[in-house]
């Protein structure tokens, strides 16, 4: 009895924070002019899942994976734009992602609430004890998600925006070309060596797809690439130093497959070294608008790539850089 | 006389013995709505403020603001009042209210 009313009054707590978040998403889209906005947001809140490929035969399933998530992104960004009439790109991807939010935290309820109402049918005392125990940290971490949808809308840079940012160091306002949907890459020199530069396209919250840039940017370079270095936000233990930097071998890219075999794939194929610079933080920090500890790492970042290039390549040599994660609010 | 104090003992022992009671219960129930609103405030984290730092192209000034609608890292942000070349959104980042001080002597 007491775990059922214990489980009942943290699941409502649980509802609050979700019903606030959707709220949060409904109040910008009216703002930004939609009518419907209810009808916008729970058209998103159930639909737009992605089943997993069959994996018993693995024959080319990095690429079907590849075709359902990218499909899934553009039918829902086409539905987006259908319902959002005359949207710009970036504050469409930040719609696109603020929903994503706010639909992740609503399936979490769902779940929750699954599991508490059959414990409840079922009068399986074990179930409502778990959840009992589960709960308090569980709320916990679902909090900093419904602050992100506010960064997020107000276009502020998160935690995971390191990898972003510390591209933009290096590529200043030196123009940005366009090589794949919401992926753009810049040239620079340094110390003689031709520095190509992948990120996703700021200031809206999109990833883009840095693997495919990574690649094709190789492919146009006939695969004389000498070094490719990624830079990207990783999950600290806990106890680490919030943005302490680490380096080590390897695609820093934390997608579900198809971006990072597209990495790995290019680099084997250029036989380049593949170098990560990881930035480290808590996944509530990651989500959340970036902190001034997280921004202060960014210069050390930022020095470390500069030394792998300056120690590690030769003058003539072609380098690419990709700053993964979500460019939001970060040119 | 004696036999009266020996009467009375009990039912001071008792009296003391139930106010003590009295007294861990109040206790215990504060305790309990001084955690439920401990639970609720926890909830809330404290207030944030919103920082952009921006600075000269020519690295000769840089100025610490508050977020403005529309800031972005990159943004060019209007003339230098040192140099007149323009000034570039070099850092957005948050601080919560209270240790704006500290942030600020850096
Ligand atoms: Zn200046």
């Amino acid at each position: 009895m007491r775990y059922e009313r214990g489980v009942a009054a943290r699941l409502m707590l649980v509802e609050t924070l979700v019903r606030e978040s959707i709220n949060k998403v409904k109040n910008y889209l009216s703002r930004l002019g939609v009518k419907e906005s209810d009808s916008v947001v729970s058209g998103v809140l159930d639909n737009y899942f992605v089943i997993d490929p069959v994996s018993i035969e693995p024959t080319d399933i990095i690429k079907r994976m590849d075709h359902m998530i990218v499909n899934n992104e553009s039918k829902f960004k086409k539905d987006l734009e259908k319902s959002i009439p005359g949207i710009s790109r970036h504050t469409l991807n930040n719609v696109a992602v603020s929903l994503a939010i706010a639909s992740a935290l609503f399936t979490v309820f769902k779940v929750l609430r699954h599991y508490y109402l059959l414990g409840k049918k079922y009068e399986n005392w074990v179930l409502l004890m778990q959840l009992y125990l589960l709960l308090p940290q569980l709320v916990k971490e679902l909090i900093p998600y419904t602050k992100a949808i506010d960064g997020v809308f107000r276009g502020l840079p998160i935690g995971d925006s390191v990898g972003p940012m510390v591209a933009f160091k290096l590529a200043g306002l030196s123009p940005r070309i366009d090589i794949e949907e919401d992926t753009v890459y810049s040239l620079i020199n340094v110390e003689g060596r031709n520095v190509y530069i992948v990120k996703a396209r700021g200031p809206g919250a999109t990833v883009g797809r840095p693997g495919k840039g990574v690649a094709k940017i190789a492919e146009m370079l006939s695969y004389s690439v000498a070094r490719i270095i990624t830079v990207d936000a990783a999950l600290k233990l806990e106890g680490e130093q919030t943005g302490s930097i680490a380096e080590g071998s390897g695609a820093a890219i934390g997608d579900p497959g198809p971006e990072k075999i597209e990495i790995e794939r290019v680099a084997v194929k250029c036989g380049a070294p593949l170098d990560a610079v990881i930035i480290k933080m808590g996944v509530d920090e990651a989500i959340k608008p970036m902190s001034k500890e997280i921004a202060d790492s960014i210069d050390k970042a930022y020095q470390k790539v500069l030394d792998i290039i300056k120690n590690r390549t030769k003058p003539g040599d072609n380098i690419i850089v990709a700053g993964i994660g979500n460019s939001v609010g970060v040119y | 006389m004696n036999m009266q104090i020996n009467n009375n003992i009990p039912t001071i022992i008792l009296i003391v013995f139930f106010s003590a009671i009295l007294v861990y219960l109040v206790r215990y129930g504060l305790g309990y709505i001084v955690r439920i609103r401990k639970n609720k405030s926890e909830l809330q984290e404290p207030p944030l403020k919103t920082v952009t730092v921006v600075s000269c192209i020519n690295q000769d000034y840089t100025l610490e603001r508050e977020f403005r609608e529309g800031d972005f890292i990159g943004k060019v942000d209007g003339p230098c009042p040192k140099c007149n070349s323009s000034t570039v959104v070099e850092r957005i980042y948050v601080v919560p209210l209270a240790v704006r001080e500290t942030g600020r002597k850096r």
